[in-house]
């Protein structure tokens, strides 16, 4: 094999596993999540991803890349990611069992990544598809942490923005 | 979209009706129909058994239900230890069925006639079983385990010895090592062999792969089926598109599989199917109509008789709710979709699993939450028959 294939091969096994979550996040499992959301007290964010999903690929190198955004979301969120197709099966505030691919079709994630974010309780207030900048998401923190989502859809909230 | 529908059943020419709904269990617990293969619905003899999962105990647990054709409600008779999970069922021979489920040991196999299930055999840990029989070529099981860092689809075949059966040494679907994750394994008997699907990532994204017996004994290497592209997107990005949840079903000469399908990313995912060709499969294409395209299907379901005959089910909201879609195989291939007056309208109806006997008439099973419920609300889990219209 010569130089540059070794390092082509080097390079590629360097690449994070593809449509998991962002590297160096603190990312967790359905359950886990929840059961840290209702200790802290904190709002959830849920990461819908599909294995060998490209848009997820995408937001993760440019949009979760991001160190500000790292801190942002780490900090004040119970950060949870679930794989829109798998066969794990996880726990829902209701008692309920299903897999993390039924409970996909229960929350309509047909496009990924979705991102779903939530009150510590689990209870939906926002679910938005699709590749989103930095800014995307620091609007979004500012509508859940702020508690805007009582008063305002996101959309009437994104359009009340000065 | 009605006038669509009276014109599909007008085609279809003076529909019957569908016999009056069966709510098969107390209402309001968690009803699951969610075997692997969404084999949850078999006849045999005369005999209706329909397996599904609840929490009316208040933990998740398996149930078996059973009924004579014309009866009109379903004995029930509780599957497994502790939290079970995803029971499959598959005619056997006579009035008897072969189940399988998930429970605290692991998989379970376990024969059943019109009196109740018999006793079960355990094949040790594992999640997503399928069952089949034919009777030449023998009872099947298959589930996926974990093989060290990847979860690997595992089948057996199955003695029946009495009234339980007797599983032979577990082989891998694929003998060579897995390099990612299988599971989600479908199976199907019929005149012509036995065939397995399953999920399979070695790709690096979901597709559907397939194996072949003639014998029952005998099995092919593992074939791909869905054409969902593998590749990365412009940027470098991701590997491919997904495809799940693979079901099949034998009817007439051959076999028939229908998956989700995500090659159309913008839209969620699609019905593809192909029909059997040889030992593998035909191209895929779409079984779901024009009007289905700009809208995500889940749950499909497919259903075959010895002559000829096949249906394809699923769930999607098209008209605004969940409703359960139906197409049929046709000379001039997959019909318009279509819908019954008792699995659509303003109630929430997903989750289909279905039959066809050799009489003609599609058994249905469905669960049902009422208008405006959100997903946490009761449900019903309910049965119909309906007589398919001459094509």
């Amino acid at each position: 094999m010569s130089l540059r294939a070794h390092l082509a091969w080097l390079l590629l096994l360097s690449l994070p596993v593809l449509a998991d979550p962002p590297p160096d996040y603190p990312f967790v499992g359905h359950d886990a999540g929840m059961a840290q959301a209702r200790e802290a007290g904190k709002p959830i964010l849920l990461y819908f991803g599909r294995y060998g999903c490209a848009w997820c690929d995408h937001v993760n190198r440019k949009t979760f890349s991001d160190p500000g955004l790292k801190q942002r979301l780490s900090d004040n969120y119970a950060l949870i990611y679930v794989d829109a197709e798998g066969g794990k099966r996880i726990r829902l505030p209701s008692g309920e069992r299903l897999t993390e691919g039924e409970l996909g079709a229960r929350l309509g994630a047909f496009a990924t990544p979705l991102f779903v974010f939530m009150t510590p309780e689990g209870k939906v207030v926002a679910k938005i598809p699709g590749f989103k900048t930095v800014a995307d998401f620091q609007d979004y923190d500012r509508y859940v942490r702020g508690g805007h989502y009582r008063k305002q859809t996101l959309l009437e909230f994104l359009g009340s923005k000065p | 979209m009605r006038a669509r529908l009276c014109l599909v059943l007008a085609v279809f020419s003076a529909a019957a009706a569908t016999a009056a709904p069966i709510d098969v269990a107390p209402a309001g617990t968690f009803h699951h129909l969610d075997a692997s293969g969404r084999q949850s619905l078999a006849l045999a003899g005369g005999q209706v058994a329909l397996v599904w999962e609840d929490s009316h105990g208040g933990a998740p647990r398996c149930y078996l239900g059973l009924k004579a054709g014309a009866e009109t409600a379903f004995r029930e008779y509780p599957l497994g230890r502790g939290e079970c999970f995803d029971p499959a069922v598959a005619a056997l021979d006579g009035e008897r069925f072969l189940l399988a489920w998930e429970d605290e040991t692991g998989i379970n196999a376990a024969l059943a006639g019109p009196a109740g299930p018999g006793g079960s055999i355990n094949l040790g840990a594992g999640a997503h079983a399928s069952v089949a029989a034919h009777p030449t070529l023998g009872a099947h099981i298959a589930w996926n385990a974990p093989a060290g860092r990847w979860q690997r689809v595992w089948r057996a075949s199955l003695r029946v010895l009495g009234t339980q059966p007797r599983a032979a040494t577990p082989q891998a679907a694929d003998a060579a090592p897995p390099s990612d994750d299988q599971g989600f394994p479908a199976l199907a008997a019929g005149e012509h062999g036995v065939r397995l699907l399953w999920e399979d990532r070695r790709h690096g994204h979901t597709v559907i792969y397939a194996s072949a017996s003639a014998d029952g004994q005998v099995w092919s290497a593992p074939m791909r089926v869905s054409g969902n592209p593998t590749g990365r997107a412009p940027g470098n990005l991701g590997r491919g598109t997904g495809a799940m949840r693979p079901a099949v079903a034998s009817f007439g000469g051959g076999f028939a599989a229908a998956w989700l399908d995500k090659r159309d990313f913008l839209s969620g995912y699609d019905v593809y199917a192909a029909l059997s060709e040889g030992a593998g499969f035909a191209k895929d294409g779409k079984a779901q109509d024009n009007f289905a395209d700009a809208i995500a299907q889940w749950h499909v379901a497919v259903a075959g008789n010895r002559r000829g005959e096949l249906v394809i089910a699923w769930d999607d909201d098209r008209d605004g709710t969940s409703d359960i879609w139906l197409t049929r195989l046709t000379a001039a291939g997959y019909s318009e979709n279509f819908t019954l007056p008792e699995t659509s309208g303003p109630a929430h109806q997903s989750d289909p699993a279905i039959a066809l006997d050799e009489a003609g008439n599609l058994h249905l099973a469905w669960i049902e939450r009422a208008p405006g419920s959100d997903s946490s609300g009761p449900t019903r889990l309910r049965y119909t028959v309906w007589p398919l219209p001459k094509s």
